[in-house]
């Protein structure tokens, strides 16, 4: 199949590169699959939770699950007005809440870390994933576990993509000595094997989410510093640079107004590699224990879980292995089609 | 052509994924240990298969298998085949003198010193003999200050001297007369005659390489002598034939080092190795497959250890201190569920240590019981008040002469890879949130865990201790001056139990002496340093041609003769070089 990249380019940059990826079915299957965990992870208490989603109590009408996907976002809690008893620690929803009360479930009712007595149970209508150890839901703790993939992958690259063309950026502009330092910085950076690394200061940190996001961030920039530099050094040789520099614009306004956006494509691609690569290192220090800390619920301790329980509860193994596999599988080919349709290079290839 | 190949992902899923929809095995009951499996072993060693070997089973490496470096049940294991002592703890756990070696042992009228002979004759496997100075030289090496002996030096620095009077007499004197002072000359032993060569260039015992080459490859005196240890791989031991006691019933007893559980299943069922040490799942539910009837029988008894979560009570945290609070903290606890869920019904909820001699002496304390209402009540009555609009508890505390409101919010610290704690905590925490009081998780890897228990550096944390016979081993953990160095983790801190301890480490007349201990039993339990959360039971998988096994409180292993009396019938050998 012939794509539609043969056509004579016209618009801007962005319209020429998202043309090309639309044109790559991998790659648009991958992104909306992207979309699908994100969503996912968004509404994660709307899907499974121990509270509903609208209920009458006590005569008023309370939206907990709402609430709660709202208190979720940075800042936009605080809009939200205290009082409601569905908000306050301890509170039994399933208790309190009358048989014949008005009130709308999530899909899934079950929280990640509600406990019941069916431990170990298979796959039912009642529990579609199964239970764990503790008799908590599967499925409940998989669509929370999400929320920390997409978390782990985005922030700890954000951080990741902030250090790195920061770094990139400056050693390619100045080049000379700042680029031989910074060079050798990224050079001794990239020489630990991330993996320890990450290990080792975990070790001197309180394990959390927030700190496997920082050091993952911390340690995951040199790629993008690397694709930042060769980037600057090119562009900044090219006209527009020059007739920006020959019209007394500065350094700093040079490198962000002139020459970050048009190297923000290239670095891009390495950043969506980045993610797939952090979240398998979340689910990897997860399995070991240093990552999200017990009872909540990340892949990487539903499998560790699972792993114990793998003679006697089988059906625990597959739901984080295959949630793990296909988040980093749809990264890689939004990554693979990113790159192709931002390099001139592949113009025209048979796909 | 793309949707064909998403069908056949899709296929290949459903076919994977089917067999993992089938239900778990129902639970067994637990009525195990086979006569067979406690058979004595024959006199006619014709009837044995000698020329079998053991195979046994490590989750790591031992640290040392110099005796008196040893800091793990491992290392013991392994010495207690290399070595001989004079003084060994029987099938009841209790002290006895070694029949091969002591001919006899005396106490003086005032119990400050203890005379020790040895019979004649006695060698180390190199063939030098064994005598007194041995001893004298191994305790100058446990109390000296250079020798990281750590868990060694508990008793033996009860005595002021240990003397050879000639070569076969050693006299030990003791700091004070005490009816605990025979446990504190049980130490182990190490060759005079190897370790004093390396100990001009290294007093320390684990620097130069010939002291860490000795403390790799031990020359010992007992039934079995060191032939190989391969890191992470295995250790292989070889039958004495000059051994002066009843020889060994294996040609070789190899322990095999497997730190993943389910990798240590899958080489028993494929009978790799003879002994496993199973989990309650493995046990209940496991066990049932045919796969594991096939290669052995599994057994059950009681075990003197339990699992508990300490309060650091120290004074460092706002929260602990307070007697009212660590016990709302006990009720809060679903014992019932957790001993369903996380051990499958086979263990009990821990009513504290020395229950028996509390029931003996009527110092039964009542029992904590599941009761959120009851640890609700003691919160509010300690202060810890709920707050209306979001549920959780509060109180007001004194931080650096300000009052600020606290949140009853603690963290507590659990052991890496432990399989039963993640699942404790999450009962307890769910609980504990339902009476507004927040318990955040730590995993932290298990030495580094041992280190800030040692430092006091938690709020909380989850443990397991293994009790002896001697209630003095108590002290350790409930003495307030065992806070600096022993194992008093949370600085508990009472009067009367000190003084109870005191008691009963001077009394001679042993009902007293037990009074003493029944009655501290009861003042612990009540006063909730811990959650006493359940006490563990020995459950063992052993191959099914493995006779002459007994499972004491603490295990199938660490008491004499243990692992020596283990046998195989004639015919049925397995490892055998010769074997079919």
């Amino acid at each position: 199949m012939w794509t539609d990249l043969q056509q004579p380019a016209t618009g801007s940059y962005r319209q020429l590169v998202w043309r090309r990826f639309r044109a790559n079915r991998r790659g648009v299957i991958g992104l909306a699959a992207i979309v699908l965990l994100l969503g996912v992870a968004f509404f994660a208490p709307l899907i499974a939770a121990d509270q509903p989603i609208v209920c009458r109590y006590e005569g008023k009408l309370y939206f907990p699950a709402i609430v709660k996907t709202v208190r979720e976002i940075p800042f936009a809690g605080w809009v939200i007005p205290g009082g409601s008893p569905f908000g306050k620690a301890g509170f039994d929803a399933k208790a309190e809440l009358s048989d014949d009360a008005f009130a709308v479930w999530p899909l899934v009712p079950y929280g990640p870390l509600e406990i019941t007595e069916d431990a170990l149970e298979p796959p039912s209508r009642q529990h579609w994933l199964g239970t764990d150890g503790s008799g908590r839901d599967l499925t409940a703790r998989m669509v929370h576990g999400a929320v920390v993939s997409v978390k782990v992958g985005f922030i700890s690259m954000g951080i990741a993509a902030l250090i790195g063309m920061t770094v990139g950026a400056v050693a390619g502009y100045l080049g000379g000595w700042t680029d031989a330092v910074l060079s050798r910085l990224i050079e001794v950076v990239v020489c630990f094997p991330s993996f320890f690394l990450i290990l080792a200061v975990m070790v001197w940190l309180e394990p959390s989410i927030v700190n496997v996001m920082v050091v993952i961030g911390l340690t995951r920039w040199t790629g993008i510093a690397r694709f930042t530099r060769g980037e600057f050094m090119r562009l900044k040789r090219l006209d527009f640079a020059v007739a920006a520099r020959a019209l007394g614009a500065g350094s700093v306004r040079i490198m962000v107004r002139h020459l970050l956006p048009n190297a923000l494509a290239p670095v891009l691609v390495t950043v969506t590699f980045g993610i797939a690569h952090a979240i398998l290192l979340e689910a990897g220090l997860s399995w070991l224990g240093f990552g999200v800390q017990p009872p909540d619920p990340s892949w990487g301790n539903v499998l560790r879980s699972a792993y114990t329980n793998l003679r006697v509860a089988p059906h625990m193994v597959y739901p984080p292995c295959v949630a793990i596999f296909l988040a980093v599988l749809v990264y890689n080919l939004v990554g693979d089609a990113l790159r192709d349709a931002v390099d001139p290079r592949m113009f025209g290839r048979r796909r | 052509m793309l949707g064909s190949r998403w069908l056949r992902f899709s296929l290949l899923l459903v076919v994977v994924v089917t067999p993992g929809c089938r239900r778990a095995p129902a639970p067994v009951e637990a009525s195990v240990t086979p006569k067979s499996l406690g058979e004595a072993a024959p006199t006619d060693r014709a009837l044995i298969a000698t020329d079998d070997w053991l195979i046994g089973c490590f989750r790591g490496n031992p640290n040392t298998l110099n005796p008196i470096l040893n800091s793990s049940a491992i290392d013991k294991r392994v010495h207690d085949l290399l070595f001989d002592g004079p003084f060994v703890y029987d099938e009841n756990l209790e002290w006895q003198t070694n029949d091969l070696l002591v001919e006899s042992c005396v106490d003086s009228a005032d119990h400050l010193t203890t005379t020790l002979r040895l019979k004649k004759g006695l060698r180390w496997h190199d063939g030098v003999p064994f005598t007194a100075h041995d001893i004298a030289y191994t305790w100058r090496k446990i109390v000296d200050d250079r020798v990281p002996t750590k868990a060694a030096r508990t008793g033996p620095d009860q005595i002021s001297a240990c003397v050879a009077l000639d070569e076969w007499t050693v006299r030990y004197t003791h700091k004070a007369a005490l009816p605990t002072n025979k446990w504190n000359i049980a130490f182990d032993l190490i060759p005079k005659h190897i370790y004093e060569k390396g100990e001009a260039d290294d007093p320390t015992m684990v620097k130069s390489e010939y002291n860490m080459r000795m403390n790799r490859s031990p020359v010992g005196n007992g039934p079995y002598r060191f032939v190989e240890w391969i890191t992470d791989d295995k250790i292989v031991l070889q039958r004495w034939d000059d051994y002066p006691g009843p020889k060994g019933h294996f040609e070789r007893i190899i322990y095999r080092i497997i730190p993943d559980v389910q990798g240590r299943m899958v080489a028993f069922e494929r009978q790799e190795i003879d002994e496993i040490e199973l989990t309650p799942q493995q046990f209940v539910l496991e066990s049932a497959r045919e796969s594991f009837r096939n290669a052995g029988v599994k057994a059950f008894a009681p075990r003197w250890m339990f699992y508990y979560i300490v309060f650091n009570q120290d004074g460092s945290n706002p929260f602990f201190e307070d007697r009212q609070v660590r016990r709302a903290m006990c009720y809060a606890m679903n014992y019932p569920l957790m001993i369903k869920q996380v051990f499958h019904g086979l263990f009990e909820q821990s009513l504290g240590p020395f229950r028996e001699l509390r029931a003996r002496h009527g110092f039964a304390p009542e029992p904590f019981r599941y009761d959120l209402d009851m640890a609700a009540s003691l919160l509010d009555k300690a202060g810890w008040l709920r707050d209306a609009a979001d549920g959780w508890r509060y109180r007001m505390v004194d931080r650096e002469g300000t009052q600020v409101r606290q949140r009853f919010a603690f963290t507590i610290k659990i052991p890496q890879q432990g399989q039963t704690s993640p699942k404790i905590i999450a009962i307890l925490a769910s609980d504990l949130e339902r009476i507004g009081v927040e318990m955040k998780t730590q995993v932290v890897e298990w030495a580094t865990l041992l280190g800030q228990a040692r430092a006091h550096d938690f709020e909380a944390t989850l443990l397991a201790f293994t009790l002896g016979v001697e209630p003095d081993q108590g002290w350790n953990l409930w003495h307030s001056s065992s806070y600096a160095n022993g194992r008093n983790y949370g600085g508990y801190a009472s009067p009367r139990v000190d003084a109870l301890f005191e008691k009963g480490r001077h009394e001679f007349d042993h009902a007293e002496r037990m009074r003493c201990y029944a009655e501290l039993s009861k003042v612990v339990y009540e006063d909730a340093p811990y959650i006493f959360l359940v006490d563990a039971a020995n459950l063992w998988g052993f191959n099914k041609r493995l006779r002459g096994i007994r499972l004491t409180p603490r295990g199938p292993h660490l008491f004499h003769p243990g692992t020596r009396e283990w046998w195989v019938p004639k015919g049925l050998a397995l490892h055998a070089p010769t074997a079919p």
